[in-house]
């Protein structure tokens, strides 16, 4: 089982488009406390709870954009940190087969 | 008051060590069923078989010759047992055996009145692993290169074309992966030894290994399967513990490959999945998997349908399955008295 918590040390989607849509892949389980499962690969992983809340509002079809809005709106964070660790973050799902672009 | 008859089965495999057999789980598996009265007879090869002192899941064990003392050998114990316990149904759990068992299933039925649900010699040699990639072929299903070597120098020529690493893997059992030519040899001594000649040479896929346990009716048809991926994984590269998969597509390609070979028994189908999604089947063992009670704990218990069948009955089957189902193996030190051993050591039962 692997850790999955932002801050995370690479950065790649920077070059990302604020309003693409990052999408939960199918048949993706979240439990309530942070735990993923991918029933296709059997992979199991845990998040903290801005890493669920993240992935709350994906499921809840937001962009991008709207992530960063409900997050800075809530949390006092720089916009500039933010949007590297929600990079990193967004990497590492899609790497881990959690998230693919819409 | 009708009185119920008890149903008498036989298995092998009773070795349930850290490369275990799959007589224990076999057994738990008929244990959880709806086969009331039930009476478990081992059959083993070897007195320190875990198996034979398990008396919550074996009731009687038997000593029978090993495989290399050929089908009368084995038939003539089998009569003997019979004799005693009244078998209905034999369930034999290792590939080496297999061959003696295909061989006398018939006169087992005639003469004893003992079934099996086994493969033919057709299906068997079909899938053996030297054959695999042409049946593969056949069947739309990708398999890696493998060839088969007779000797040393044959093995090392096809490693010289191939390159390293390559695995090595022995006739029944046992693989390696070699990463140079020493290493090769020194594997392909130790397993051509161990299992005999030939020694296979198959080239590397990378990937995870996802593996699927399986029935098949021997008419095409696949009465359970249940795919799982190993979790933890032994230096023997057992699976110590792993968990059922929603995998659509690794389903559909085992059951071709149960349909392909108008399987009839119980079976393991290895595959090695690709970063881009490819599937390379890289066995298919003859038997259940010491893994198979997964299949019963995620809701297929395939060892009481093989039963059934055996039984001539209508088996349904078994589609559904729970998804994200663990196993998670463990050793037990079992105390066993003194007179146990000496008992299945001097009178060839238990």
């Amino acid at each position: 089982m692997h850790d999955i918590k932002p801050p995370l040390q690479i950065l790649l989607l920077g070059a990302q488009n604020e309003n693409q849509e990052v999408k939960v892949n199918k048949n993706i389980a979240i439990s309530e406390s942070g735990f993923i499962f991918n029933p296709g690969t059997g992979d199991s992983f845990s998040t903290n709870s801005i890493g669920q809340e993240v992935i709350r509002m994906l499921n809840e079809g937001k962009t991008r954009d709207e992530i960063t809005q409900g997050i800075l709106g809530r949390y006092e964070v720089e916009k500039g940190i933010l949007e590297k660790d929600l990079d990193d973050y967004f990497f590492m799902l899609g790497t881990y087969h959690i998230v693919h672009n819409g | 008051m009708s009185a119920v008859k008890t149903l008498n089965i036989a298995l092998t495999g009773l070795n349930n060590i850290d490369s275990p057999g799959p007589g224990i789980p076999v057994a738990r598996a008929l244990r959880s069923g709806g086969l009331d009265p039930l009476r478990i007879i081992g059959l083993a090869y070897d007195n320190l078989e875990p198996g034979l002192y398990m008396h919550e899941l074996i009731d009687r064990s038997y000593q029978i010759p090993y495989p290399s003392a050929g089908s009368e050998a084995l038939f003539h114990r089998l009569k003997a047992i019979h004799e005693i316990e009244s078998i209905d149904v034999v369930i034999p759990n290792f590939d080496a055996e297999l061959h003696n068992f295909m061989r006398i299933s018939d006169r087992l039925k005639s003469e004893l009145g003992i079934r099996s649900f086994l493969p033919d010699h057709h299906s068997f040699e079909m899938r053996q692993k030297s054959a695999l990639a042409d049946w593969g072929e056949k069947l739309g299903i990708k398999v890696p290169a493998t060839r088969t070597a007779f000797s040393w120098s044959e093995a090392r020529q096809i490693a010289s074309e191939w390159g390293y690493p390559l695995m090595v893997k022995g006739k029944y059992y046992d693989a390696y992966m070699a990463y140079d030519a020493d290493q090769a040899a020194a594997y392909f001594f130790k397993l051509s030894a161990k299992w005999g000649l030939p020694v296979l040479l198959q080239q590397i896929v990378k990937g995870s290994e996802v593996n699927v346990t399986a029935l098949g009716d021997g008419s095409g048809g696949c009465i359970g399967a249940v795919p799982m991926r190993k979790m933890y994984i032994t230096d023997k590269g057992k699976a110590w513990a792993g968990i059922t998969l929603h995998d659509d597509r690794l389903l559909e390609i085992a059951r071709t490959a149960v349909a392909g070979s108008c399987w009839r028994g119980g079976c393991e189908l290895e595959f090695i999945k690709t970063p881009d999604d490819h599937y390379y089947l890289i066995e298919m063992n003859p038997r259940f998997p010491a893994w198979v009670y997964l299949a019963v704990g995620s809701g297929q218990n395939h060892p009481e349908a093989l039963v059934r069948l055996a039984l001539g009955e209508a088996v349904e089957p078994m589609t559904h399955y729970e998804i994200g189902k663990m196993f998670i193996r463990y050793s037990y030190d079992q105390i066993v008295d003194l007179k146990e051993y000496e008992h299945i050591n001097t009178h060839g039962w238990l």
